[in-house]
């Protein structure tokens, strides 16, 4: 058996984690301590409603950032192994891989949503600065819609809009319809608020409708947007 | 989502298996596993067990709710219940993972095919007639699907560009009726 690589090596990856964990856990006023296996059921769930949103949401980069300190922590520890054969080596491979997919995933999700509709989202990511809400896009994303933006522009000025008469040199910005799309959700938690749901027969009656605990609905989006921000639903 | 998040997500559910070699506890991320004692029955999720299975170092052992009986027993509850029953989490991608990857280590598993293949038919059936029926109307929003599974949440996923368009078509009546008064 080879020595350098026991449990032990692998509860220092994981308690340096811990740390991380925690100093995150600081900067969100609870000062619990947030073990790896929570952080990453975390991230299976921001990962889960990215990819069932209609829009983008709200980004979760800490957590990311926390995984993916796990993910090279262990990679270190297990480069350090010399008998790559061992069983437990391949064991930790496999894990490696499952939330290298998770994350990775994750991030050309957003990606991708961005890529369809860069202008809108990177209006409504300053807007939510404006009214002080978490932000919607990360520094990198940010950085990386702009370019794109950018990019966009001078592809569709070179190719069409250049030659088009100047009232209609205008870069397509779609509206978001978000706010009419319906989701799949399951609802988390006891006691969450009623959602007053439109009134499809009176544009100016409201229907309630109560959330019970682990229910599962069909519904519309916009009203659950903060009930989602705020980890009370899930989408499925 | 699709089929295979889905099935992705299935594969941290845990499993029992009977190992065929000895190792000490292992510190995962997700959770520690073992130790492993050759011939002693233990629980790690699947999707290690899966590995362990295709390097002969395990056997994986049917879930209960697997065997013919008790998807009988499931079926009848499926038949005279006129909303879907509860299911065990992730109940067909397990089985569908289970059957294509392990068949082999599952009792019966021709029968257990057909079973779940049954019970996914008449579940279907309900889902597929109460979405017609919610997409056909245009006063309610609004859905109760308790106890649906994954899986099938996928499957009526284009139920969702229809809910949008009834949305959109409601929205542009609204309009004119308030533009007219």
């Amino acid at each position: 058996m080879d020595d350098s690589f026991q449990p032990d090596a692998l509860l220092n990856a994981a308690s340096s984690s811990g740390e991380a964990a925690e100093e995150i856990g600081n900067e969100e006023e609870d000062e619990e301590l947030i073990t790896p296996a929570e952080v990453l059921l975390k991230m299976k769930r921001a990962w889960q409603n990215e990819a069932a949103a209609p829009c983008i949401l709200p980004h979760q980069y800490e957590i990311l950032e926390i995984l993916v300190d796990q993910i090279d922590g262990m990679d270190e520890n297990l480069a350090r192994v010399k008998d790559k054969t061992q069983l437990k080596v391949s064991i930790h491979r496999a894990e490696l891989q499952r939330i290298n997919y998770l994350t990775s995933d994750y991030m050309r999700i957003r990606l991708k949503k961005i890529e369809g509709n860069v202008r809108r989202i990177m209006t409504q990511h300053n807007e939510r600065l404006r009214q002080g809400k978490p932000p919607l896009l990360s520094e990198q994303e940010l950085r990386f819609a702009e370019k794109y933006a950018k990019a966009e522009a001078q592809l569709l000025g070179k190719s069409v809009l250049g030659f088009l008469p100047t009232p209609v040199q205008k870069i397509p910005h779609p509206e978001e319809d978000a706010d009419l799309s319906s989701v799949y959700l399951q609802v988390l938690e006891d006691n969450v608020e009623n959602v007053p749901l439109p009134d499809y027969t009176d544009p100016t009656a409201e229907i309630i409708v109560s959330l019970e605990r682990d229910s599962i609905h069909l519904i519309p989006f916009a009203p659950i947007r903060d009930h989602l921000e705020n980890d009370r639903v899930r989408l499925l | 989502m699709d089929a295979e998040k889905c099935e992705f997500l299935a594969g941290d559910e845990s499993i029992e298996i009977i190992p065929k070699l000895n190792a000490d506890e292992i510190h995962l991320i997700s959770a520690d596993v073992g130790p492993f004692e050759a011939g002693v029955g233990t629980r790690v999720p699947l999707w290690l067990a899966l590995l362990l299975r295709k390097k002969h170092y395990c056997t994986i052992v049917t879930p209960n709710w697997l065997s013919p009986d008790e998807l009988r027993r499931y079926l009848v509850a499926e038949t005279e219940n006129a909303g879907l029953t509860e299911l065990p989490n992730y109940f067909f991608e397990i089985a569908h993972i289970l059957v294509r990857e392990a068949h082999e280590d599952l009792l019966e598993s021709d029968l257990v095919k057909t079973l779940v293949q049954d019970l996914w038919d008449r579940r279907e059936a309900k889902l597929r007639t109460s979405i017609v029926k919610f997409l056909s109307q245009k006063n309610v929003s609004h859905a109760r699907l308790d106890y649906v599974q994954p899986t099938e949440v996928v499957a009526a996923r284009p139920t969702l560009a229809a809910c949008k368009q009834i949305a959109r078509l409601v929205a542009n009546i609204h309009d004119s009726q308030q533009s007219q008064t």
